[in-house]
C-alpha cells in the first residue's frame, strides 16, 4: 500500500460496525522516557524507555437509532472493549486490533449542526495494540464456508496470533474456526482455535501461542441456518 | 551552500533511509542554564551552562508497504530498548562542512499505528527525545 488518502476506513467497536459514522481514527502507543543521565553521559541527557501505554481515539457522527453509533459508544464508555480499525475495507488490508477501556465520551450538541462523538480509549490488556490485517472483511453469509486465506506468517515460540471476531448480526448459529497451513491451498490445514458459537451480536478476542510454523491462515465458519454479518481481524506479536 | 529551500533533506532512522516519506524533520537542542547570580554580578544575572539535550520532530507520510515508513517506525518501536540511531543531512550529497550530517540516537517512545481522517492521507507527527550526544559530522 503506498501513500494513499483514507476513504474507506473501518471502525468495528465490539459488535457494532461504526464505519458509516466515523470520520477520524487514531491509535497511539507511547512510552515513558526515564532520565538516565549520569556522569558518564558526556554532558548530554540520556534516556531509557519506561512503561508503555496505548491511547485510541475515534470521532464521527452520532445516530440515536437502534443499533447505531450512540448505542454502541454509550455502552463502550466505562467498559472494556474489543476494537478493530482498518484503513481499507478489504481482505488483507492493514488493520489494528486492541482491547481498550472506555475513558472519554464527548457528545456535543450545537444548534443546526450534526451531533458528533469524540471517544477516547486506553489500552487495558497486554499486548496493547496488535498490528495486523483484515482476515475476514465485513460481509453477510447465509451458509457455512471458508474465508480467503492470508499469508500472515509463522508464529515464533515467543509470539501469539491474536484475533478479534466481530459479529454485527446473526439470526442462526455461527461458529468460526481458525485454521492454518503451510500452503495457500490449505491442503493439510490444522485447526488452531474455535470461537464461541454466536447466536446474535457478539464480539470475542482469541489468542494462540506459538511456535507454529504454518504461515497461511483463514477462518472456516459453519452456519446451518439463518444469516450472519461478521468480520475478523488478526495479527501476530 | 547559500540559503536554500529544504527540498532534499536526507533522513535515516535505524539505518533505514526514510527520506521518501519525510514531510518535516527538525532537531531542537537546549542547554540547561543555572543561575549563578551573586553579589558580584553588578546587578546582572549570570548563568552557567548545564546539560545538553533535545528532541527530534518528524512528520511522515504514512505508508504500509514493505520497507516503508510504517514498518520502519514500528521496527524501531519494537527494539528491546527503543533507542535507535538517526541521521539528518541538509542535502542528499556528500557530507561536507557545508553539508553536515547530524548523528545521534533517539528514544522512539511514540508510535502511531493509525491516524486517519476521511479523505486525507495519514501524516503522523512524532517528537522523540534525543539520548546521548549529537555529532555534526563534516568529514566525508
Amino acid at each position: 500500500m503506498a501513500v494513499e488518502a483514507i476513504i474507506d476506513g473501518r471502525l468495528w467497536v465490539n459488535a457494532y460496525d461504526l464505519s458509516g459514522y466515523a470520520n477520524e481514527l487514531s491509535a497511539s502507543c507511547e512510552a515513558d522516557a526515564l532520565d538516565f543521565t549520569n556522569f558518564g553521559s558526556g554532558g548530554w541527557r540520556e534516556y531509557r524507555r519506561g512503561l508503555r501505554k496505548l491511547d485510541a481515539s475515534y470521532k464521527g457522527f452520532l445516530d440515536f437509532a437502534d443499533n447505531a453509533s450512540h448505542e454502541a459508544l454509550s455502552a463502550a464508555f466505562g467498559s472494556s472493549n474489543i476494537i478493530s480499525t482498518a484503513v481499507d475495507d478489504a481482505h488483507g488490508s492493514d488493520a489494528q486490533l486492541c482491547q481498550v477501556q472506555g475513558a472519554k465520551f464527548s457528545r456535543p450538541f450545537k444548534v443546526g449542526e450534526l451531533p458528533t462523538f469524540d471517544v477516547g480509549m486506553v489500552g487495558n490488556v497486554t499486548p496493547g495494540l496488535v498490528d495486523g490485517k483484515i482476515l475476514v472483511a465485513s460481509g453477510t453469509v447465509s451458509s457455512g464456508g471458508s474465508g480467503t486465506g492470508l499469508q500472515l506468517g509463522a508464529v515464533s515460540a515467543t509470539q501469539k496470533i491474536y484475533l478479534a471476531l466481530h459479529v454485527f448480526a446473526c439470526s442462526g448459529t455461527l461458529t468460526c474456526t481458525l485454521v492454518s497451513d503451510d500452503n495457500s491451498g490449505f491442503t493439510s490445514a490444522t485447526t488452531r482455535a474455535t470461537f464461541t458459537a454466536a447466536t446474535g451480536q457478539t464480539v470475542e478476542w482469541k489468542s494462540v501461542a506459538g511456535a507454529i510454523t504454518d504461515d497461511y491462515w483463514r477462518i472456516n465458519y459453519s452456519l446451518p441456518s439463518g444469516s450472519a454479518t461478521f468480520a475478523v481481524t488478526a495479527g501476530i506479536v | 551552500m547559500a540559503v536554500a529551500a529544504a527540498t532534499e533533506v536526507q533522513v535515516f532512522l535505524n539505518s533505514v533511509d526514510i527520506t521518501d516519506w519525510v514531510r518535516e524533520v527538525g532537531q531542537d537542542l537546549e542547554r540547561d542554564t543555572h543561575d549563578k547570580t551573586n553579589m558580584g554580578s553588578g546587578g546582572w544575572r549570570e548563568f552557567c551552562a548545564g546539560l545538553r539535550g533535545g528532541n527530534v520532530t518528524l512528520a511522515l507520510n504514512w505508508d504500509y508497504a514493505s520497507s516503508a515508513s510504517f514498518i520502519t517506525v514500528k521496527t524501531a518501536w519494537l527494539t528491546s530498548t527503543g533507542v535507535v540511531a538517526m541521521t539528518i543531512k541538509p542535502a542528499d550529497t556528500t557530507i561536507a562542512a557545508t553539508n553536515p550530517e547530524l548523528q545521534f540516537n533517539v528514544l522512539v517512545n511514540k508510535y502511531v499505528p493509525v491516524n486517519a481522517k476521511v479523505g486525507d492521507i495519514q501524516v503522523p507527527t512524532f517528537t522523540w527525545p534525543i539520548t546521548g550526544s549529537v555529532v555534526e559530522d563534516t568529514t566525508p
